[in-house]
């Protein structure tokens, strides 16, 4: 299991969506990946 | 050819966000073909940018559009990054802009094009698009339609239900996976068909009709891009570049250098996260927007800067006006300047 981190601070939408789909398509299961985010509808 | 047990066709369909295209697809996935929807993220995309960074458009409830219309269609939506690859469309447009900087020609088979690599990757039937003869000026016309089949290389997979009757028919057509009958034979710029088949359909909450998607339509914005090219002495950007176009003031008082001036707390929070790329000025004597500062400049046009910037604080007809200055990446150092008056900033400054 690895740990990654996206940066995607002063991202805007959808750049950080974007980033995350296409990291989340590397990664192996089990995987944690901590995404960084500043845009302010990241968690809608 | 088809691909699943149920034999049942599989469309990719461009999706704006606008009705138009949520129409076609809905058309499409109406006659039982399975659809997905793809949304290309240029950096021109206006899809809310100026919306989460200002503070007045952030009581509007935020919403992309093109995820959106997904979601009301029940369909999963892929949105590709294609910032680099859309540097060529917007740079070297083979078939010029239009009012604006706006490559509509080109981008539309650019788009098209890329579809058609998805749809054969991902083992797809057919494209589909929201097109509207004689809907826009320079993409959808009648004579442009077979220039986007060519340029794509979608050739007849390219199927336009809106306007479908008006066109030869299509792979989809022919092989029976859609029925050309209840295609449409819009055209023109009206938008009163594409409404009435809304309401049709149950539709009632979409984008605004024709609303422009892309910032190179707007005359503001492409005056801005201009300009940066000018000061470059070539046609480049990155993404930084023109996301920053979106914000702020820009004030070029002398050809090396310009000035991107916050027009409120939200875009001064923005605008933070860039500060340390540039040389920038930090208000502190008075409430006030923060300015950085593209290009190389000395300490005398430094003091110009402030003296600009401190026009747009609450500073504006104070005797005097205090920044932290910061040069390149050097420290902060303290500048004292008298902000000018509105007529010391001439009009032509202003990008």
């Amino acid at each position: 299991m690895t740990r990654h981190i996206l940066d995607a601070k002063n991202l805007l939408c959808p750049l950080p969506v974007i980033r995350t789909q296409d990291r989340v398509k590397t990664l192996n299961t089990g995987d944690i990946l901590e995404v960084r985010c500043t845009e302010p509808g990241r968690t809608e | 050819m088809t691909n699943n047990a149920q034999n049942q066709a599989k469309a990719v369909a461009l999706i704006s966000g606008g009705l138009d295209s949520m129409l076609a697809a809905r058309v499409v996935k109406d006659q039982g073909v399975h659809v997905e929807g793809l949304n290309f993220f240029t950096g021109f995309c206006v899809e809310g940018h100026t919306h989460a960074i200002r503070n007045h458009d952030r009581k509007r409830p935020k919403r992309n559009n093109a995820l959106w219309v997904a979601e009301q269609l029940g369909i999963k939506l892929h949105i590709i990054d294609v910032i680099e690859e859309y540097k060529d469309v917007v740079i070297n447009p083979r078939h010029g802009y239009g009012a604006n900087l706006n490559p509509c020609l080109d981008c539309k088979s650019f788009m098209v094009g890329k579809a058609r690599q998805w749809m054969q990757t991902h083992g797809f039937d057919f494209i589909v698009t929201g097109e509207v003869v004689g809907q826009r000026p320079m993409s959808q016309r009648r004579e442009t339609f077979p220039i986007v089949q060519r340029e794509s290389g979608a050739g007849d997979l390219l199927l336009r239900p809106l306007c479908a009757k008006l066109q030869s028919p299509t792979v989809a057509e022919r092989n029976g996976w859609v029925d050309r009958q209840s295609l449409y034979d819009f055209s023109g710029r009206s938008r009163k068909p594409q409404m009435a088949l809304a309401t049709a359909l149950g539709i009632e909450d979409y984008a605004q009709p024709a609303g422009g998607c892309c910032f190179l339509t707007d005359a503001t914005y492409s005056r801005k891009l201009n300009d940066l090219w000018q000061s470059r002495g070539k046609k480049a950007y990155d993404l930084d570049d023109i996301m920053l176009l979106k914000v702020g003031r820009h004030i070029r008082p002398r050809p090396h250098f310009k000035l991107i001036i916050a027009r409120d707390a939200g875009e001064t929070n923005y605008l933070q996260g860039y500060r340390y790329r540039f040389s920038h000025l930090t208000m502190t004597s008075h409430s006030g927007p923060l300015t950085l500062i593209e290009g190389e400049l000395n300490e005398s046009e430094m003091a110009l800067a402030a003296r600009i910037a401190a026009r747009f604080g609450q500073g504006r007809d104070a005797v005097r006006v205090t920044f932290d200055a910061v040069l390149g990446r050097g420290d902060p150092i303290p500048l004292c300047v008298q902000p000018l008056t509105p007529s010391e900033i001439p009009a032509e400054w202003y990008v």
